[in-house]
């Protein structure tokens, strides 16, 4: 088990590594082909723009299949991580939102949910592993 | 829940990462099951109950008085 589990980790990095890699080519190809105003109409530079998500889904099937496959306890700490960074991203986009209001706070671009989100997962994930080692 | 799985487990020589393949889950959890850290569901209990071949209130017991007139294996019994 422990070098099935081993591979499976394995099999879960390479996957991972190749959805990454279609993403940096989709995000690099889209936006080389707008950039040079190869691409004049709005529907096709819609499309190119969104086209990296194509990888993102593969990478939101394969996490969610890892989630399917994980051990009772496995599935717990990740759904504890998962509640925490959830629940934290709320309290931080909320608090930047009021700042704008009240205190000036400047505007942010929506990327940066993402890189909260995925900070606050990974807290998360060290707090639930920590409840049971 | 306490738990004697520790003591089971010794008593065959098997490793944490042995136990974990013939359960079917992760060395991690044998750990978190046998500090006690973590409480099995209970389709997992069975599991572990038919593979020592004891009944569950003999692996498993709460520090609530005795558990029925079963045995529970116990920690202090067999030593670390």
């Amino acid at each position: 088990m422990a070098d099935m589990e081993m591979l499976t980790g394995r099999s879960y990095a390479t996957r991972l590594m190749l959805w990454l890699a279609l993403y940096a080519v989709l995000l690099f190809g889209s936006l080389g082909l707008i950039d040079r105003k190869l691409v004049g109409p709005l529907p096709l530079r819609v499309a190119l723009g969104l086209s990296p998500m194509i990888a993102a889904f593969g990478i939101l099937f394969l996490v969610m299949g890892r989630y399917r496959s994980a051990d009772e306890l496995q599935q717990r700490i990740m759904a504890e991580s998962l509640m925490f960074a959830f629940g934290a991203t709320a309290i931080i986009t909320f608090s930047y939102g009021f700042l704008q209001r009240t205190a000036g706070a400047p505007e942010l671009s929506y990327f940066w949910v993402w890189p909260v989100m995925g900070s606050a997962w990974f807290v998360g994930a060290v707090i639930a592993r920590r409840r049971f080692e | 829940m306490r738990n004697g799985l520790r003591v089971l487990r010794a008593e065959r020589r098997w490793s944490q990462a042995d136990l974990a393949g013939q359960l079917g889950v992760s060395r991690q959890t044998v750990n978190a099951l046998e500090t006690e850290k973590y409480d099995p569901s209970l389709p997992l209990a069975y599991k572990i109950a038919r593979l020592f071949g004891r009944p569950i209130e003999e692996i498993f017991f709460d520090d609530e008085g005795a558990p029925g007139s079963a045995t529970p294996v116990r920690a202090a019994a067999a030593g670390p």
